[in-house]
């Protein structure tokens, strides 16, 4: 009997024993999710099927966080309206603690056609339109030492008759490596390489210096700086060095969502991202028309609180309507005057002709605009703004040349 | 090594995977231990097994894991009553393990390193197919948290293919519009229909109240615009030089025998996005995991289930996407149903009247361009399918010749006005160049299309055969390929010998699953490699001399350990950076997560 019981005691432990191992050598976990696929009935969210996260898939497992990466240098960014003064890059260099400056420029140019890498057509705007790009020109031998060494190869082997795309940019032109960009000067560039945005300053394309000048992009933007030591020191030197009265904005990576000028707004490419590009026909001044199919597609008229009736982009309406409506519940309605709403929709360029502005894509109002001129102070509430901003859309009041009457969108509405 | 390295190792050494090094010392182990010859022995006749019936009966196990529990062999000399415990247990054990076997019908591990090929074989054996199709999607929007679709899907091999989804979603308003979306490709016409997407945050008033069709005329055969027939039905491009999947096991979807895999949304992105390639849908992270159902016989998928991958990464993607997606509940589950293999699909729509129209240029004719590259060796039952040419302004005269079993097909596209200072083809950055007869060609870095620079004419080979089937087809086109100009950009297409002479101290990944062979470039003093995967898997390793990592031009960065150094992971960018010794190293993927690429970094070894 002491023997049976013996048997049996060993046959139970070596059944569930070779179960496990025979589970553990088919590499299941036992929670019984392998077979648990009735079709087409489906998981509900609110009991949930547990399922067997392969411990590889979480990062907890086997990645190891250190408290701070580990470098010697840091990068500032240093830009001014319309442009640097003459001179900034050699002065700042020679700052202690600068250990490399290098100069980014940036200005409109215009796509004529793009090709594919097989050679067939991809964008052909009607004639006479062109599709505006954003182009940045950059110093192929200083401006690899702000990348790192992965991508810096990319800026430093591009050919004469090659250029560089940002990721979102390469999206938007449907273009890989290989690509051709023909712009309407008669230049014509084949995609070497697709690179982060942040590493072309969110620009659309990226040129050396040589090949960007003689395309017009020639306004230097903005100043990269790697230092060591204390940035306070550093930023004292500059704006101490600055002719009186001129606007400097100094930025580190991560105080702005990337490291650009004009920084207080969407870089054109996001723009176009979230509102979609269009090919435009140059008019007077500083007007153009944009092609009709896209504003058919896209703008859109509908009455909204306090406004009246308004023309947008449809996917800028919601928020707008939102943030008038926010602003009845609360009855700060009285904060907007409806005789000083300038409108939504409205193509052209910004002041100075060398850029597009927001109300292109009909992303952008001006509200109370007879108290708040441009380049004054603001005098708009700062209810208005917060709740503005709260529905998505960034004031004018606070940029370096202030336009409080201006609002455009920045990120997706809180509400 | 561990037991389960080992059997890894004595699998993939059957596979006759390994490099000869490892070979040689593998070898060395079994010529020296008896346990593990017996395993191996054991795999040689298990995979004889499975390759007739892939669930097939359960194996004496009971060596194998009486060695991994230590227990005593039955000679032993010992007391009778441990006598008896041990061999009721060993007993036991063998019952346990065949109960469990039996039971959940699971095959074992070793034939997961089949299914690969399995699934690149199958393509050829199914020539057409009807389903119903059933979608669940969780976390669209905030307001409407689950849609629920259905559907049919219909496929006539090689290149036809109607999806049409119905939106069954119980909406909270009339302002929601249903995402109804049709899909259909025939030949040289392709067709969508839905209703376009717009911000999250902006739903619903920025949706459009009518579908949108787009109507593409006079397609190519095969073109690369998506969807491709072939990977919503047969998915080879997400099984091409993939490793061996996790497997999940074996059971019955809709009357039928599946295998379940586990793999990444990034493996089977052509899949996904055909799926969902007209109306709006939400968005899936590559790294995303998929439990895929594949039918056991046509490896043809029956049920597919998309899980957030549980890291913080994805968590603050999530977040930005405005997701409030939780790990173990599926994003995206696809069931298909009444599966007809064989049956003849009804005839396919014709496109809609007033949408957008455009044309791809091609002009069909009954047989090759006079004078065009024509393969003398193709593939048995390989016959001319589409043929003709593609002549419009804005680009070169491309003649353009297809052939297809009815299923798997092979193109070469060919023309002698090309221009561009790149390969003709669309090969990408990185080539890999190749000795093709008494000449070169180029592959590009997934292997899937060999380019040829000739004298008076440039090509490519491309389609849904492996690489080797496609070289050899390029080599019978009779072109002398001949290396491209030394401006052109795969002018710096390197070997690993030319890369660990431009890099001192060059690191390589030992024994990589699950990727090709690396195209690589180098020079100025930096190695580039790229290594392509399954899918949209891959990454690319950079290394040159450095001393110090350069700052970060973004803020989303972290310190991570990397081989025992500290680095940096940019999750925007994918890109896990470090320097060890005097060389600077940077792994860049956007498909794989940090675990993955610190586990690729892990397996360096300097060559």
């Amino acid at each position: 009997m002491k023997r049976l019981v013996v048997m049996t005691t060993g046959v139970l432990a070596g059944v569930v024993t070779g179960a496990v191992l025979m589970l553990a050598a088919q590499g299941i976990s036992g929670t019984g999710t392998t077979t648990s696929v009735v079709v087409p009935a489906f998981s509900s969210p609110a009991d949930p099927t547990p399922s067997t996260l392969d411990p590889s898939m979480s990062e907890d497992s086997t990645t190891t966080t250190v408290e701070s990466a580990p470098v010697s240098d840091q990068i500032l960014l240093v830009w001014t309206p319309g442009g640097l003064p003459e001179g900034l890059a050699e002065w700042v260099s020679a700052i202690a603690g600068v250990n490399a400056v290098t100069i980014v420029q940036s200005d409109l140019a215009h796509v004529s056609a793009t090709e594919s890498a097989t050679g067939s057509a991809v964008d052909r705007p009607a004639d006479g339109y062109v599709i505006p790009v954003e182009v940045m020109g950059f110093d192929p031998v200083s401006y690899p030492a702000f990348l790192p060494q992965a991508e810096a190869i990319d800026f430093t082997t591009l050919n004469p008759d090659q250029l560089i795309l940002g990721a979102t940019s390469a999206q938007i032109r449907r273009l890989v490596p290989g690509g051709v960009i023909s712009f309407d000067d008669g230049s014509r560039f084949t995609v070497a390489a697709v690179v982060d945005d942040v590493l072309v300053g969110g620009a659309e394309a990226a040129l050396p210096l040589a090949a960007a000048g003689p395309m017009g992009v020639d306004t230097e933007r903005y100043l990269l700086i790697r230092y060591s030591g204390r940035r306070e020191d550093v930023e004292s030197a500059i704006r101490g060095g600055l002719p009186d009265g001129l606007a400097v904005r100094i930025r580190a990576p991560g105080e702005t969502p990337v490291l650009r000028h004009g920084d207080a707004v969407l870089p054109q490419v996001l723009i176009k991202e979230q509102f979609g590009e269009f090919a435009y026909r140059r008019g007077s001044g500083l007007t153009f028309e944009i092609s009709p199919d896209w504003v058919e597609d896209n703008i859109d008229s509908a009455e909204v609180p306090v406004l009246g009736l308004v023309t947008c982009h449809r996917n800028l309406l919601p928020a707008l309507a939102g943030a008038m409506a926010d602003l009845v519940e609360r009855n700060l309605d009285f904060l907007v005057d409806p005789d000083g709403f300038r409108g939504c929709f409205n193509p052209r360029y910004i002041a100075n002709g060398k850029g597009i502005s927001r109300h292109s894509w009909g992303a952008a109002l001006d509200i109370n605009i007879a108290s708040n001129p441009e380049g004054l102070e603001s005098a708009q509430d700062p209810r208005l703004v917060e709740t503005m901003e709260r529905w998505g859309f960034t004031s004018g009041h606070d940029w370096l040349v202030p336009d409080p009457g201006h609002f455009e969108y920045l990120r997706p509405a809180q509400g | 090594m561990t037991p389960e390295q080992m059997r890894k190792t004595l699998s993939r050494h059957l596979d006759g995977e390994l490099s000869a090094a490892a070979t040689a010392e593998i070898e060395q182990v079994l010529a020296s231990s008896e346990e593990a010859r017996r395993y191996f022995d054991q795999l040689v006749s298990i995979r004889a097994q499975m390759r007739q019936e892939t669930a097939g009966e359960i194996p004496d196990l009971a060596p194998s894991i009486l060695a991994v529990i230590g227990a005593p062999p039955p000679e032993s000399r010992r007391p009778a009553r441990r006598v008896t415990l041990a061999a009721g247990f060993a007993a036991g054990i063998v019952a346990g393990a065949v109960f469990i076997g039996f039971a959940f019908r699971q095959p074992l591990p070793v034939a997961a390193a089949d299914i690969p090929d399995e699934v690149i074989a199958a393509q050829s054996r199914v020539g057409a197919l009807t389903a119903r199709i059933d979608i669940v999607e969780r976390g669209w929007h905030p307001d409407v948290s689950e849609r629920i679709f259905e559907g049919s899907i219909q496929y006539l091999a090689p290149e036809s293919l109607w999806i049409e989804i119905r939106d069954t979603t119980s909406y909270p308003s009339s302002a929601w519009i249903p995402n109804h979306t049709t899909v259909v490709v025939d030949e040289d016409t392709a067709w969508s229909s839905g209703v376009a997407s717009c911000p999250t945050e902006s739903l619903p008033d920025c949706m459009p109240t009518q579908p949108r069709a787009m109507v593409i005329l006079d397609r190519e055969p095969f073109p690369d615009a998506s969807p491709a027939p072939l990977d919503l039905i047969v998915p080879v491009n997400g099984f091409s030089r993939a490793g061996e999947p996790a497997l999940l096991g074996v059971t019955e979807v809709d009357g039928k025998r599946a295998v379940g895999v586990s793999i990444t949304a990034a493996q089977v992105a052509a899949l996904l996005d055909g799926l969902t390639i007209a109306g709006n849908w939400r968005d899936i992270h590559p790294t995303d995991r998929v439990e895929l159902w594949l039918d056991e016989q046509h490896l043809v998928p029956l049920a597919l289930s998309v899980f957030p991958a549980d890291t913080s990464d994805r968590a603050l993607w999530a977040i930005r996407h405005g997701y409030d997606d939780r790990a173990q509940v599926p994003i995206l589950e696809v069931a298909w149903s009444e599966v007809v293999f064989g049956a003849e699909p009804i005839a396919f729509p014709l496109p809609p009247q007033g949408g957008a129209q455009g044309s791809a240029g091609f002009t069909d004719a009954s047989e090759p361009e006079p004078g065009a590259p024509v393969p003398l060796a193709l593939p048995d039952g390989m016959t001319l399918h589409r043929a003709g040419a593609i002549d419009t302004a804005a680009g070169p005269v491309v003649s353009i010749a297809s052939w297809s079993d009815g299923r798997a097909w092979v193109k070469v596209r060919s023309t002698s006005s090309w221009e561009g200072s790149h390969l003709f083809g669309d090969l990408g950055a990185l080539v890999r160049e190749v000795r093709l007869g008494s000449g070169v060609a180029y592959l590009s870095e997934g292997g899937d299309r060999v380019g040829i620079h000739g004298e008076d004419i440039d090509l490519v080979v491309l389609g849904s055969l492996p690489t080797d089937a496609l070289l050899e087809i390029a080599g019978s086109i009779g072109v002398d390929g001949r290396p491209v100009p030394s401006t052109w950009v795969e002018a710096a297409a390197s070997t690993l010998e030319d890369a660990r002479a431009e890099v001192a101290g060059l690191l390589v990944p030992v024994e990589l699953e699950g990727f090709g062979p690396p195209a690589i470039r180098a020079g100025r003093g930096v190695a580039t490699m790229s290594y392509a995967g399954p899918g949209d898997r891959a990454f690319l390793l950079t290394q040159a001399a450095d001393t110090e990592l350069s700052p970060p031009l973004e803020a989303n960065v972290r310190g991570v350990t990397v081989r025992g150094v500290d680095g940096r992971y940019s999750p925007d960018r994918g890109l896990l950076e470090w320097v060890e010794g005097e060389l600077g190293v940077a792994l860049a993927s956007t498909t794989l997560s940090v675990d993955e690429l610190v586990s690729i970094a892990e397996s360096l070894e300097s060559s």
